[in-house]
């Protein structure tokens, strides 16, 4: 439990953006599939959702490395 | 004893075994084999006690999509953020760090650990305990659900014993080439499977419908492998036309 703990909590100030963008894409496939759209095409959107936070957490660093 | 249903359930479950075996595997060769093995042991005495306990009704008792979104979400959050960094690390930029005091502390803290890989390795426990439980899981539901429709649970046990036996074989004969896969290498796999397996988890707990079930596990990986790649490749390019992150990287040179 400590391990999972500790992961989490440092996944998040680790890297602010992943953390919240993991959390939204996840809150927003759920409400697409409960809005009703089509069950096989939501995780589709889960996927993308991921691949683009994942995206835009190496861009948010480069950019941090970037302006260092 | 029916033939197919043997058959079925040796199908079903060696599904859910080959893929808590997998991680298993690269868990063990990336942060140790006894916290990758005490995890797996672990989650296994937890599903015994569990069967046992609550036996046939543990399919109206235990809601595998409630299981399957929390362990999805620890994968992905696992897995998301070592992938992030083995890109980081392909692309460069990790090792802007070099000069950092925090990364000769992290260096110092990984030889350390190299040397005593013997040592309990907390975050491989759990992420072998959530894989070996939650594939224990499904492999039981497999077991119960075939065995019950075709009224012949012995049959369904066989089943899966058989493909329990053979997976652990394979096992067994993959560890020693795995672990001939360099360190990074390996860490990048594991990001890689994770993220999947997370993505996979995630959506069936939020009832998402996956192309071809546990086919989409492969899919998924295969496309964060290509955008992986391409983003160390973009990465590699930007950072070495960037005069900040090449005066850095020229100071460490």
């Amino acid at each position: 439990m400590k391990a999972i703990l500790k992961t989490a909590i440092g996944l998040i100030f680790d890297d602010w953006w992943l953390a919240v963008g993991l959390v939204l894409s996840i809150v927003v496939t759920y409400l697409a599939v409960s809005a009703g759209m089509e069950a096989q095409l939501s995780g589709w959107l889960l996927v993308l959702l991921c691949v683009g936070t994942l995206l835009l957490s190496l861009g948010v660093e480069y950019r941090k490395k970037r302006t260092k | 004893m029916n033939a197919y249903v043997v058959l079925a359930s040796f199908l079903g479950t060696a599904v859910e075994f080959v893929e808590a075996l997998t991680i298993v595997l690269a868990v063990g060769v990336v942060r140790g084999w006894k916290s990758a093995l005490s995890g797996m042991f672990t989650a296994i005495a937890v599903l015994v006690v569990m069967v046992l306990i609550l036996g046939v009704p543990l399919l109206q008792i235990v809601s595998l999509h409630a299981f399957q979104l929390v362990i999805g979400i620890l994968m992905l959050l696992f897995g998301m953020r070592w992938l992030r960094k083995a890109i980081l690390r392909y692309s460069g930029l990790k090792a802007l760090h070099l000069e950092d005091k925090a990364y000769n502390e992290e260096l110092e803290r990984q030889r350390e650990h190299a040397k005593n890989t013997k040592q309990m390795d907390w975050f491989g426990f759990a992420t072998t305990f959530q894989i070996v439980l939650l594939e224990g899981v499904e492999a039981v539901f497999i077991v119960l659900t075939f065995g019950l429709a075709a009224k012949s649970l012995s049959s369904a046990v066989v089943g899966s014993l058989i493909a329990i036996v053979l997976v652990v074989m394979a096992g067994v004969l993959f560890r020693k080439p795995l672990a001939m896969i360099p360190e990074n290498t390996m860490k990048f796999i594991v990001g890689l499977m994770l993220s999947g397996f997370g993505i996979f988890w995630v959506g069936e707990g939020i009832g998402v419908q996956w192309w071809h079930q546990d086919l989409s596990i492969l899919v998924i990986t295969v496309i964060l492998l290509i955008v992986s790649l391409a983003v160390i490749k973009g990465l590699s390019r930007k950072s070495q036309t960037a005069p900040t992150i090449n005066k850095t990287m020229g100071e460490q040179l």
